[in-house]
């Protein structure tokens, strides 16, 4: 269709088009997020669809039944204030503890306890004795703990040498 | 629990496990109560700020209020008249719940304290408030989810009604993943070592005698290199040296022989009784464990063996108790000889030459200290070992049953790449373990020997005659010496893994205790109704239920079933069903109402009577191992082999079970995978044939089997099912046809109530609905 187009102006038109054919997101005052999107608004929940190999790309939003109104490929296909919105709404939903530095980690009955500081403040957790931090994608690990919150720790050469040999038995 | 328990409660094991408060602080409840002029009654803790950063906020129910208490900020006090709607946004770690209120009249927004004065309590006005926001961690989900609960006017539980209540259901939620996943945990290692052994009490006999037979064999141990040291002093030297005649040092050398012969007899003598006393003992004693633990799980409720996995009872009944046997018929034993038969060592070393003794027993400590420093670092390495392994097993457990898949895919090269890599990192790890194993040893050994080389290099001059460090040493105290610093080890090496003995017999021991500790929540009434026979008459009136007390399940459930109906339960999944008929065989009591069966309520019955009069037909039909003749007759063990073949035939299973090659005497193996599904089933109606339930269950029933077979089952179900009141849950609505009545249960509550024509007939309903669906795939098909 925009082959008789120079390149430039073609551009322009696909941008453009694709734009008014993009959703439109925003934050409530109430920190809700709300999808404005073929001439319906609804308030959504962003998904990421591969939190840890993809974050920024293919973001499922969802109502509260669970239903999917849009898929947001990439970021890039936002407005900037759509993308804000949507960037500041997955910092909560994406949200895991990520951990700078181990403390410890003891064994006691039956549990394993970890004690972390971690990008948001102190945090003692407990593990399960068989539960063992799983590789993500990115080279660091993940630690889900007895209540189901999820840790972060960054790859082993980024953390200092005592978090490291607290570590060596569980990671690598 | 109960007060003065040694099992930590919920306050001391959020204290020793978590890093915030077990309760709301003193200055946060001042502030509710200055905020609102009431006590809090529920409270949360929200543990995440506006900037997703850990803090310590609070979220509060009074009477009439909701207070957020943000870290460092002031209270904000929001009528709960006025609220309008709660909602919670569930992420990874990050959970917001937003409590939104109605506009009431006038400008204030409660924002700030409530004031005091004579308006004290009164609910600030409300004008297009913003709502309260309360970020949490999936930690605090349980507690902020039960504070929603209480807040929507939604509980199944118990609301808490006091301080001393808010206080106790807020350390439960946050401790509850906790308790799951542990054993009780006592406070103090020692409470749980004096329990254990309580239990040799009733063998007090056989301890005793085995400990005296334990002293005994460690004064044997002591004896032999004194006798040798006198052989040689007293009678070898002076004979030479011709002090003593060769017929007096002949009578005192086999005097000494034979002391020492009698001394080792004796020793392999109290080494047989105290082996065999303690080993018999420990088993005894383990037996006992395990019938006391066995009869306690089959008293437990349903509830129990949901919240622990069926692996974990299974090792506490067999692997735990196995290793409190070899605890307490070694361990106990082992550990206290080891410890005074190093003092005695010691003693005796010093008190035969001061200076060498103290050289031999000042390195003890050191030594001990290095063995337990090396258990530690064992247990890391065996840690990593272990993960490496587990590894290992999952590239198995994945790949060999999902063989095929694998080859039609053609991956058995990576897949065997996935296993090598695997393979040669566990071997790494194995084999730096065997690296310090066998490193550390003999650097142990080296260090004992290199002592008695100093010990050598000291004495050398005094037993050349001078007075290096003491008086000239005889040759005899020095072999005795010699000898004594050679049974060092075996106590050393007890000695350093005192710890991790101890630690294992107390892990285990509590895995025990927890079960044997752990009260059974469906309890007779102290005089239950004897059942002698039920016409089935079913009345729920008002019923709510919940698994956890926060989540309700069931809600205000009320209906009559008269005897002898059958009542179809129909809805979507989760939606409640089975839950009902749990309450109805009361593996569960309701959390509010009542179930009437003939008029009286069900909790005063004598409940294992009770359900001899309920049967059940699951999805999933569980047989035991035996026979097809112990299953059938497995309700009613004392059954005749014509009524059991009557129960067959009318659950359609006489001919199939008249072809197996040793009819109803074959063996159905494991949860009788030697069946087929409906075959099973059948089987399984057959027992409740025989056991001739009043009111019957059926859930599922056909729904794992081909059409053929579900015809068989159905014919045998509705033989079943006359004359007696039945609950049948089925997804296939067509198995539901011949129901008096049913009941359409969705999120909890009975929705639709009526017969199959009456609930076609409704426009909107959810049964029409779901009967056109399944129509439609049947007429597609």
């Amino acid at each position: 269709m925009l082959e008789h187009i120079p390149s430039a102006a073609a551009n322009e038109v696909q941008t453009q088009t694709r734009l008014r054919s993009s959703p439109r997101l925003w934050l409530g005052p109430d920190q809700r997020l709300w999808l404005e999107h073929a001439g319906r608004t609804v308030n959504v929940q962003p998904v990421r669809c591969f939190p840890w190999s993809a974050p920024g790309e293919l973001i499922s939003l969802r109502d509260a039944e669970e239903q999917e109104h849009h898929l947001v490929e990439s970021l890039e296909e936002l407005d900037p204030v759509s993308r804000e919105a949507l960037a500041s709404a997955m910092l909560s939903a994406g949200f895991v503890l990520e951990i700078e530095a181990i403390h410890g980690v003891e064994e006691d009955y039956e549990v394993r306890i970890w004690k972390a500081q971690t990008r948001h403040g102190p945090r003692t957790f407990q593990t399960r004795l068989d539960e063992w931090p799983w590789v993500a994608p990115d080279g660091g690990h993940l630690i889900r703990d007895l209540c189901g919150d999820l840790f972060r720790l960054p790859p082993l050469e980024r953390m200092d040498p005592k978090s490291r040999r607290w570590l060596w038995a569980y990671v690598g | 629990m109960t007060a003065g328990s040694p099992a930590l409660d919920d306050f001391e094991l959020i204290e020793r496990y978590t890093d915030q408060p077990s309760r709301l602080p003193s200055e946060q409840r001042a502030a509710v109560e200055r905020a609102c002029s009431e006590v809090p009654i529920a409270y949360a803790l929200v543990d995440l700020d506006a900037n997703l950063r850990l803090a310590v906020g609070w979220l509060a129910l009074t009477p009439r209020f909701v207070v957020s208490l943000p870290a460092g900020q002031p209270p904000i006090a929001r009528p709960r008249a006025a609220l309008s709607a709660c909602s919670i946004d569930r992420g990874l770690s990050c959970n917001t719940l937003r409590i939104e209120f109605e506009s009431l009249a006038g400008p204030v927004c409660g924002d700030t304290p409530h004031p005091g004065g004579p308006d004290r309590g009164k609910a600030p006005e409300l004008a297009g408030c913003p709502p309260l926001l309360a970020r949490y961690t999936q930690r605090q989900r349980s507690a902020v989810e039960k504070l929603v609960a209480a807040l929507e006017g939604d509980t199944a539980g118990d609301a808490p009604a006091s301080a001393a209540d808010a206080d106790r259901s807020y350390a439960a939620e946050v401790v509850r993943p906790l308790r799951n996943a542990q054993a009780l945990v006592s406070r103090s290692g020692l409470f749980i070592i004096a329990r254990l052994l309580r239990y040799l009490l009733p063998y007090r006999r056989q301890l005793i005698l085995g400990l005296a037979a334990a002293a005994l064999i460690t004064l044997c141990m002591l004896l032999p290199p004194y006798l040798t040291g006198y052989l040689i002093d007293r009678v070898l030297r002076p004979v030479q040296a011709g002090a003593i005649t060769s017929e007096r040092a002949a009578h005192l050398g086999w005097l000494c022989v034979g002391g020492m012969t009698a001394v080792y007899v004796l020793r392999r003598a109290a080494a047989w009784t105290r082996l065999r006393l303690m080993a018999v003992l420990g088993e005894l004693v383990a037996r006992d464990l395990r019938e006391e633990l066995y009869a306690h799980l089959q008293k437990l409720s349903i509830s129990f063996y949901s919240r622990k996995k069926t692996g974990s009872l299974i090792t506490r009944v067999s692997s735990d108790t196995d290793r409190l046997w070899d605890f307490l018929a070694f361990g106990v034993v082992d550990l206290s000889l080891s410890v005074v038969l190093l003092l005695g060592l010691c003693t005796v070393l010093i008190s035969l030459d001061p200076a060498l003794g103290l050289l031999m027993a000042l390195p003890l400590p050191a030594i001990v200290l290095a063995i337990r420093a090396n258990g530690k670092r064992m247990e890391r390495l065996f840690t990593r070992a272990f993960r490496r392994w587990s590894n290992l097993t999952d590239v198995l457990s994945d790949t060999i049953p999902g063989i095929r898949v694998v080859r039609a895919f053609n991956q058995h090269t990576r897949e065997a790449r996935r296993f090598s890599d695997a393979n040669d990192a566990a071997t790494a790890d194995f084999n730096r373990i065997h690296g310090v194993w066998t490193s550390f040893w003999p650097g142990v050994m080296l260090v004992v020997e290199l002592s008695i080389v100093l010990v050598w290099a000291f004495a050398l001059p005094r037993l050349l005659g001078g007075h290096f460090l003491g008086p000239p040493l005889s040759i005899g105290t020095f072999v005795s010496f010699l000898l004594y610093t050679g049974m060092f080890m075996w106590p050393i090496e007890v000695v350093g893994q005192m710890a991790r003995i101890v630690n294992r017999a107390t892990t285990s021991a509590h895995r025990v205790f927890e079960v044997l500790d752990t009260r059974p929540e469906v309890v007779d009434a102290p005089d239950p109704l004897p059942v002698s026979g039920l016409a089935g008459h079913v009345r729920f009136d008002d019923v709510s239920f919940s698994y956890d007390q926060v989540r309700p399940t069931l809600r205000h459930i009320s209906f009559e079933v008269r005897a002898g109906e059958t009542i179809g339960l129909v809805g979507p999944s989760g939606g409640g069903k089975s839950t009902l008929v749990n309450l109805l065989t009361r593996f569960y009591d309701v959390s509010s109402g009542q179930i009437l069966v003939d008029g009286v309520d069900l909790r005063r019955y004598d409940s294992g009577q009770y359900r001899q009069h309920v049967g059940m037909v699951l999805q999933d039909p569980y047989l035991f191992h035996g026979s097809v003749l112990d299953n059938i007759r497995y309700g009613v063990p004392g059954a005749t082999f014509a009524e059991v073949v009557r129960a067959a035939r009318v659950a359609n299973a006489h001919d199939f079970v008249c072809k197996l090659p040793h009819g109803y005497d074959t063996l159905v193996g494991e949860r009788g995978h030697t069946l087929s599904g409906g075959e099973r089933q059948r089987i399984s109606i057959a027992r409740a044939v025989l056991s001739n339930p009043r009111i019957l269950i059926l859930d599922e029933a056909t729904s794992a089997v081909d059409t053929e077979t579900e015809q068989k089952i159905q014919e045998a179900m509705d033989r079943l099912a006359q004359g007696r009141t039945v609950f049948a849950i089925a997804h296939r609505l067509s198995t539901l046809r011949r129901a008096s009545r049913l009941f359409v249960i969705e999120d909890g509550e009975l929705t639709e109530c009526g017969t199959h024509l009456e609930l076609i007939q409704q426009q909107d309903g959810t049964y029409r609905r779901l009967y056109q669906l399944q129509q439609q795939l049947h007429d597609g098909i």
